[in-house]
């Protein structure tokens, strides 16, 4: 940790400058109609979303709960379980020992994707 | 072995609490050998930790006896000095005495290797065992309430800190500024931490969020890391966090 002269901590610990960040918006929001702060409510939750450390992913049902009980089961959070999943999947595939060829099925359709990725769990 | 001093000469501000919460965290989370010492006269680090107040701090630092057979084993790897009223013949005591300011460093030299982590809770003023604790810590974390008249106990704890400094061999360095009660809807609380932000830049770690599980862990005896998960547990997660990286 860097510090000054003075044994000073140099920067605002990045945990205080996000609270002070949403304090002074929700300030800003208490003065709004219900409706504008809703609508706030929805920026600030994609602004969020864009800051990359949160994603949305379309999942099936019985994924989000499998990793939920994996969670659960080893004292940790749904997102780290996927995190895991994620890295282990990337280094496979990385490594030569995932193929994501394998489970492509053509969407000739599709105006925006050429594809799909269908895991057969036979 | 890293000393750790609790202060802030406002009271009320949830400095044992902290010294507690983050001593237990240590040994509970780290796995480190700590030593709680409580310098404060109402004893509430015992309260705090569902034991029963003692003299342990005057059998310790007057009667000479040895740290070991004065500290009471808490919970696993946590130790503690427990406190009670004879602590103000302690000050007496002390206040006649040559070197006073030397008095915990000096009890401390020996154990270096008993224990990873020291932390002292002091009393809410500044007399001989607060600056005999900056003598004798590593660190001061300041503890402070989200309102005008704690935020300037933490100045006057920086104080004498740089007088301990000045008059004494102290290398006791300031470590962070801990904001509790924090409540998040109020504009106090979001004005307070703003002003200490800009006034203490990166000394300033997460706040505690205000939670009632704070009063009934005191109640129970019980220490926040044994009680269900509240708002403040998880602020404290984050300050022991960065504590362990500091130390």
């Amino acid at each position: 940790m860097l510090k000054d002269s003075n044994g000073f901590v140099n920067g605002l610990d990045p945990a205080v400058a996000a609270l002070i960040s949403k304090g002074g918006q929700a300030k800003k929001e208490r003065g709004l109609p219900r409706a504008e702060r809703a609508k706030s409510k929805r920026a600030a939750q994609k602004q969020e979303a864009r800051n990359g450390s949160r994603a949305v992913y379309d999942l099936d049902k019985k994924l989000i709960d499998a990793v939920k009980q994996l969670a659960e089961e080893n004292e940790t959070t749904a997102s780290q379980v996927a995190a895991i999943a994620l890295q282990l999947m990337l280094r496979g595939i990385q490594f030569g020992e995932v193929d994501l060829a394998k489970y492509k099925r053509a969407l000739p359709k599709n105006p925006r994707y050429g594809y799909e990725l269908v895991f057969d769990e036979k | 072995m890293c000393v750790i001093t609790i202060a802030n000469q406002k009271g009320g501000v949830g400095k044992t609490t902290t010294a507690v919460t983050l001593a237990h965290g240590l040994a509970l989370k780290a796995g480190m050998e700590v030593l709680l010492v409580d310098l404060d006269s109402q004893g509430n680090v015992s309260d705090a930790l569902g034991i029963e107040k003692g003299p342990a701090l005057k059998e310790w630092l007057i009667d000479g006896k040895e740290l070991v057979s004065c500290a009471v084993n808490a919970r696993p790897r946590l130790d503690v000095i427990r406190a009670d009223k004879s602590t103000y013949t302690v000050k007496q005591i002390l206040a006649a005495r040559d070197f006073r300011e030397n008095v915990l460093a000096d009890a401390l030299v020996g154990y270096e290797r008993r224990y990873d982590v020291v932390v002292m809770d002091s009393a809410p003023s500044v007399d001989v065992l607060h600056m005999a604790s900056l003598v004798a810590s590593d660190y001061l974390i300041a503890v402070t309430k989200l309102d005008q008249f704690s935020t300037e106990g933490v100045m006057e704890s920086l104080k004498s800190l740089e007088s301990a400094l000045r008059a004494t061999k102290s290398r006791c360095a300031p470590a962070g500024i801990i904001p509790t009660f924090y409540d998040k809807v109020t504009n106090e609380s979001q004005a307070q931490l703003m002003n200490l932000a800009e006034t203490y830049n990166g000394l300033v770690w997460p706040p505690i969020a205000q939670d009632t599980s704070c009063r009934e862990a005191s109640r129970l005896g019980k220490t926040l890391w044994e009680m269900p998960h509240g708002r403040a547990i998880t602020g404290y997660a984050e300050c022991l966090e960065r504590l362990i990286k500091i130390i």
